[in-house]
């Protein structure tokens, strides 16, 4: 028998059981789809996202403060500034001149009263001041109306500016809504302590976008009188945490307006009250951080982190490959289930083939080419799917990840990934049909034919 | 010999096809269901679209300080004109100007105009009619203001008159005269540098001759007070927007 009788024998078996061979096929692919997106996605975590935050990412940022630097603070993680020391524009871009600095971000903060919505947003546990005493009208979440608080009106902060389009190197996170679009001076997003202030826990977070918030500021008196400014931003976003340095964050156009009156709107300047400066690799953050102390500042990052997120994602690497390697060894089960079955169901083809002349070796070949077959289709529809699937997930990630103002992730695909798969559902069918195709290469014939 | 099929009798089905259609359903299922599951739903982190800005509004009061924190301010007619006649892109200066300040003081000029306002509102009160300032005195610092105003390009400019006394003094006659003259004051020069004329005057002296409590401890206005004059300004401003 040769080669291209052995082929067609193998295919038209297939094709005489189709169910079979689908839920086969099904089998080796789904296993090698499972294998083929985990691997694409540990691979693209390690790749990646590890690069992304060691090549100038929020990891490689450094958290300059408007102080004198401490001589014992630059093997610290936590910052441990000296004497106060004003931050200045010029200072600002000696550092962003500094060797091995990718970008510099200023931090701007303006002290600010904030007057929030007159009626409490849905889901506050406080009660509108009119509210207060009625019968009729109830308020908050089962509280009675008179003996409920009333809504606080002013909170007294501080409003942080930073450049919202470098996110990635900003320590902020959402809870709900998005961050202000670029250059806004009319949107902000708030913290919980804003929440906070309207009696809203973080779940309610979303109650509070789009409503509007009154910002107050003073301008001391340089003449007449002393002026107070008002103007509304629309709340566009919650931060998932509290911020230490003020309870709303937006563009520093809309701080710098807030700042001073004096001067017209958005052309007032506002102290810098901070910097963050990325350093364009992991390892060159100790000699910024050095180069920074030297200009006069104190300085703050967490160099230790990423070591240890480097060990966290080689860990999830491994689990991820050896769920993988489970679903491929339980796919292997399948395909030696299958032919096993295949070479009971066909003992009598298997002793005709031998009575008019068929050797071992050839009903080997027959039922090897079978396997092969099976693991080279179920191969090649896995990757398929495992691609997409990982394609999916990968845009499910991205769309969260600009939802936060984050740049995506790129799906990192190296060539040798479908190949393999293909190849190695193969392999795994070959290996799965060994024993059984041997089972029935050493069938006697006459024994198969009385069968 | 086996008889052909009539033509219009359905194909018939094999077991072996059956099989075939079953397994290319199962297939394209989990294919379907697999790829489903990877492409998720909406973003549920979608903010609020952006909402595009008019042209800039920067309100400026001139007028004496009518609260103490900011929390007081709802309630200032001032603030209730801004709230609801401006748009919510506007902002708000409020001048808060000292108890017994005089009109004529020369650093109120260049104060509000350093704001680069576009919509100005001035109210005298019955106290600055009543603190000494000459009736041509005050005519000739309003008209400095107007003009200044009008020179700066404000688009809209809003002049209350003087209201009307609560009550009937000893000496009504003789202030009610004053209160005239100012508002003729008042009028003549608005007309003449263009700015609108709010006749707060008419509308406090409806209100006192029907009982409404709108003015209280003398000649502060009561919340009915604060209402009447921002329904006042709003009333007039509506005919003024530039905006839209």
């Amino acid at each position: 028998m040769n080669w291209r009788d052995a082929v067609t024998l193998a295919g038209r078996e297939i094709r005489r059981r189709p169910a079979r061979a689908a839920l086969t096929v099904l089998a080796v692919a789904l296993a090698a789809a499972l294998l083929c997106a985990l691997l694409a996605i540990a691979g693209t975590a390690r790749t990646r996202v590890l690069s992304q935050l060691s090549h100038g990412g929020s990891l490689a940022g450094i958290s300059v403060e408007p102080n004198a630097p401490n001589p014992a603070q630059a093997t610290l993680d936590d910052p441990a500034p000296g004497l106060p020391r004003p931050l200045t524009e010029a200072a600002v871009t000696q550092i962003s001149r500094l060797q091995d600095v990718l970008m510099v971000l200023p931090i701007v903060v303006a002290p600010v009263e904030l007057l929030p919505p007159a009626t409490p947003p849905a889901g506050s546990t406080l009660c509108p001041p009119t509210a207060v005493g009625s019968s009729t009208r109830s308020c908050g979440q089962g509280q009675d109306p008179g003996s409920a608080a009333t809504v606080t009106p002013v909170l007294t902060t501080s409003a942080i500016g930073a450049n919202l389009g470098q996110v990635n190197a900003l320590p902020i996170t959402l809870l709900a809504g998005r961050l202000p679009i670029a250059g806004s001076g009319a949107e902000v997003a708030v913290d919980e302590q804003y929440l906070a202030s309207l009696g809203l826990t973080s779940s309610h977070a979303s109650e509070v976008i789009g409503t509007r918030v009154e910002l107050v500021t003073f301008v001391p008196a340089t003449g007449l009188a002393t002026t107070t400014r008002y103007q509304t931003a629309e709340i566009v976003g919650v931060l998932d945490e509290e911020m230490t340095s003020g309870d709303i964050v937006a563009w520093p156009k809309l701080i710098e307006t807030l700042y001073s009156s004096e001067t017209p709107p958005g052309q007032g300047t506002a102290p810098i009250d901070g910097a963050i400066v990325i350093a364009k690799q992991l390892s060159q953050v100790s000699p910024v951080r050095a180069a920074i102390a030297a200009i006069g500042y104190s300085t703050a990052a967490p160099v230790g982190l990423i070591l240890s997120v480097g060990r966290y994602l080689h860990v999830v690497e491994l689990v991820l490959s050896g769920i993988g390697i489970v679903a491929l060894a339980i796919a292997a089960l399948g395909i030696a289930n299958a032919l096993f079955a295949a070479v009971r169901e066909r003992r009598r083809e298997i002793g005709v083939l031998k009575a008019i002349g068929a050797r071992d070796r050839d009903v080997l070949r027959v039922f090897l080419l079978e396997a092969g077959m099976l693991g080279a289709l179920g191969g090649l529809f896995g990757t398929v799917l495992g691609m997409g699937m990982a394609a999916g997930i990968a845009a499910n990630a991205n769309a969260y990840l600009h939802s936060q103002g984050l740049s995506g992730v790129a799906l990192s695909v190296p060539w040798p990934l479908p190949l393999g798969a293909v190849l190695g559902s193969c392999i795994v069918a070959l290996v799965a049909g060994a024993l059984p195709a041997r089972r029935a290469a050493r069938l006697p014939a006459r024994e198969a034919v009385d069968a | 010999m086996r008889r052909p099929p009539p033509a219009n009798d359905p194909p018939r089905r094999t077991p072996a096809s059956n099989r075939r259609r079953l397994a290319v359903a199962l297939a394209s299922a989990v294919l379907a269901g697999g790829l489903a599951a990877c492409s998720g739903g909406p973003n549920a982190f979608s903010g609020p679209a952006p909402q595009r800005a008019g042209p800039v509004v920067t309100y400026v009061s001139v007028t004496e300080a009518q609260q103490d924190q900011p929390g007081d301010a709802r309630t200032s007619w001032t603030q209730q004109f801004y709230r609801s006649s401006l748009p919510a892109w506007a902002t708000a200066y409020e001048l808060d100007l000292p108890s017994g300040w005089e009109f004529s003081e020369p650093s109120l000029i260049s104060e509000v105009l350093a704001l680069r306002p576009t919509v100005v509102t001035v109210a005298l009160g019955l106290d600055e009619a009543f603190d000494g300032t000459g009736v041509l005195e005050f005519a000739g610092a309003l008209r400095q203001l107007l003009v200044a105003l009008h020179k700066a390009g404000v688009p809209t400019v809003l002049v209350a008159n003087v209201l009307p006394l609560p009550g009937s003094p000893p000496d009504s006659s003789e202030l009610t005269s004053l209160i005239h003259a100012y508002n003729v004051t008042i009028a003549t020069e608005s007309a003449a540098e263009d700015a609108v004329l709010v006749d707060a005057h008419d509308a406090f002296a409806r209100a006192l001759q029907t009982g409404q409590p709108v003015m209280a401890y003398g000649n502060s206005l009561t919340t009915l007070g604060e209402n009447l004059m921002a329904g006042a300004f709003e009333a007039e401003a509506k005919h003024h927007v530039f905006w839209r």
